[in-house]
């Protein structure tokens, strides 16, 4: 791309300057067409001095132009992600044996998000930032029917273990301060022992239109002797990586955003024992 | 002084533009995304704020949509890519491309208007489904658009080229200033250099409509979310409002844009010898109006 257009622009040919004429004269372009025309006259007895200066103020406007493209196509999606913010929360619960058995998620919208989803249900007519029991009724639940295949949103490891969680229940939707807030139980296919392994939950859209925050409380119900400390990525690294993917997506036109979600992900880090 | 002026400005404004591109301005980008919630959670305010009767609650809106469109056209767009195309590729004075950017991003906000209520208020049509005949139907036709608008561009520039090789340079220089189009062929006895014709083209009013039309056809997500739920929540005139105020602040960014397109241009030029203007200046064409080709073309293969 700039090796086509750099040979494009310098087979345009700089030629010598051609003498004294009033062909193309930047006419009234910033001021006033007198003044302009005088310092045409007045330059132009020096062009021939500065016949190679033109290709360097070229290239630079073709360097410009090449990184006009790499900016709009390259870095464009960025800007667009994400849309949705959601404030996160998690408590991990354990049984009497001290093995962990399931996690609850607390989702809290953001005021834009919670606003349209409060408008789009046509409740709290009043607007006085309160639902009616029917209404929280109504609203309970909108964010919990979850497409086949759907993960979540939340993902937990222990250790490289990928852990398998159940589908959504126990649901819990409020409307406070504006903001809606929806709590969610997930339960472990197997209870989990955490032991050598830290067990790690983290949150994230793979396409980043959502954005989790752990920003809520994070608690262990039970377990003794565990501990948890709140992860956050390396975001500098995850952001130099999206930009590589973002640059080779405009070569190839089959895919769509790329799904580096994960490398943005927070999360909580839960270790017992030790 | 006044070349020097310009020369300083090309380089200034193409140094900040490589500089913007090869990661200088990650910083803003970030800055973008960040503020992006604090945004947000303002427009709801706002937005509440309204729908409650709140007294100065409208010109809160307008203030913070105002700063929506500024912030959202701060990122790459087509839009811009247009405008500072064409500004490179043709000798527009300032004052009318900055015209043209200011027309562009009001008629963006009406088409946005125009869609939310001929889908959502008279079809009944989903936000969902808005959404999706803005991005699946509008946003390609407008990137095709403006590519063909970049091929035009690129094909007249390089029609220039052609002509300013055939014509001797004596009669390039003869200047001539009557200022009436014809083709090369048109058998008047004298020809004429490209440029003062490129200069009554610019100022023609098919371009300006091509321009104008091909930012307008790519309605912003953020002005159909904000119209629809207006909409929704019975104001749907502090949306329309809304709209438009973001539409002002994104035509500061276009016009930002076009400023240095045109001080670039211009710097360029006036590092030129006079004589070599009219056979230079349509290859600015061509390599812009490519440009603007490429980058819109490729962003449609994209999503089709």
């Amino acid at each position: 791309m700039r090796g086509a257009l750099s040979s494009a622009v310098a087979s345009g040919g700089f030629t010598p300057p051609a003498i004294g004429g009033a062909n193309g004269s930047p006419v009234g372009y910033f001021g006033r067409e007198d003044e302009n025309l005088n310092q045409i006259v007045g330059i132009s007895g020096c062009a021939t001095r500065r016949g190679r200066f033109p290709e360097l103020v070229l290239r630079i406007l073709v360097a410009g132009l090449s990184a006009i493209w790499l900016w709009a196509v390259g870095v464009a999606p960025v800007f667009a992600h994400p849309h949705i913010f959601v404030d996160t929360g998690l408590e991990v619960i354990f049984d009497a044996d001290q093995r962990a058995t399931g996690v609850r998620i607390t989702w809290s919208y953001d005021e834009l998000t919670s606003l349209q989803v409060i408008a789009e249900h046509g409740l709290d007519e009043d607007f006085d930032g309160l639902l009616t029991p029917e209404e929280t009724a109504v609203l309970n639940g909108f964010d919990m029917t979850w497409d086949a295949g759907y993960p979540g949103d939340s993902y937990a490891v222990l250790g490289e273990d990928q852990l398998v969680l159940s589908g959504p229940s126990e649901w819990v939707t409020t409307y406070a301060d504006a903001r809606i807030t929806s709590v969610h139980y997930r339960r472990f296919e197997q209870p989990v022992v955490i032991g050598a392994q830290p067990l790690l939950v983290r949150f994230f859209d793979p396409t980043m239109y959502v954005g989790y925050y752990v920003k809520l409380a994070v608690r262990l119900t039970g377990g003794e002797g565990c501990a948890s400390v709140i992860r956050l990525p390396d975001r500098d690294a995850a952001r130099v990586k999206l930009d590589a993917a973002l640059a080779a997506l405009s070569a190839d036109v089959e895919v769509s955003y790329p799904e580096l979600g994960e490398d943005f992900a927070e999360g909580v880090e839960v270790t017992c024992g030790g | 002084m006044r070349r020097i002026g310009l020369i300083l400005g090309a380089v200034l404004a193409l140094g900040l533009a490589a500089l913007w591109l090869s990661g200088g301005f990650v910083a803003l980008q970030v800055w973008v995304m960040q503020s992006q919630r604090e945004v947000q959670t303002a427009l709801a305010g706002a937005v509440r704020a309204i729908r409650l009767g709140e007294p100065g609650a409208m010109a809160g809106l307008l203030a913070v949509c105002f700063g929506y469109g500024v912030l959202h056209a701060a990122g790459p767009g087509h839009g811009k890519v247009l405008i500072g195309g064409y500004g490179i590729g043709r000798r527009v004075p300032l004052l009318t491309l900055s015209g043209i950017s200011v027309a562009a991003s009001l008629a963006q906000a009406a088409v946005a208007v125009v869609l939310v209520y001929a889908g959502v208020a008279v079809l009944g049509w989903t936000r969902d489904a808005t959404q999706g005949v803005a991005e699946r139907v509008m946003a390609p036709v407008g990137t095709a658009a403006i590519g063909a608008v970049g091929l035009w561009l690129a094909w007249r520039g390089l029609r220039g080229v052609w002509q300013a090789r055939t014509v001797p340079e004596q009669v390039i220089a003869h200047g001539h200033y009557d200022g009436h189009q014809h083709g090369t062929e048109c058998g008047c006895g004298h020809a004429h250099g490209p440029t003062m014709e490129q200069v009554q083209a610019a100022s023609g009013w098919r371009d300006r409509a091509a321009l104008v039309a091909g930012v307008a056809m790519r309605p912003c997500t953020g002005a159909l979310f904000l119209l629809i739920l207006t909409w929704q929540l019975g104001i749907g005139l502090a949306g329309v409002a809304g709209t438009f105020a973001m539409g002002l602040g994104t035509a500061v960014v276009t016009v930002g844009v076009a400023g240095l397109a045109v001080w670039a241009r211009e710097g360029a030029l006036a590092s030129l010898p006079l004589g070599a203007v009219a056979r230079v200046l349509p290859w600015f064409e061509v390599v812009a109006g490519s440009l603007v080709a490429v980058v819109a073309f490729t962003l449609l293969a994209q999503v089709v």
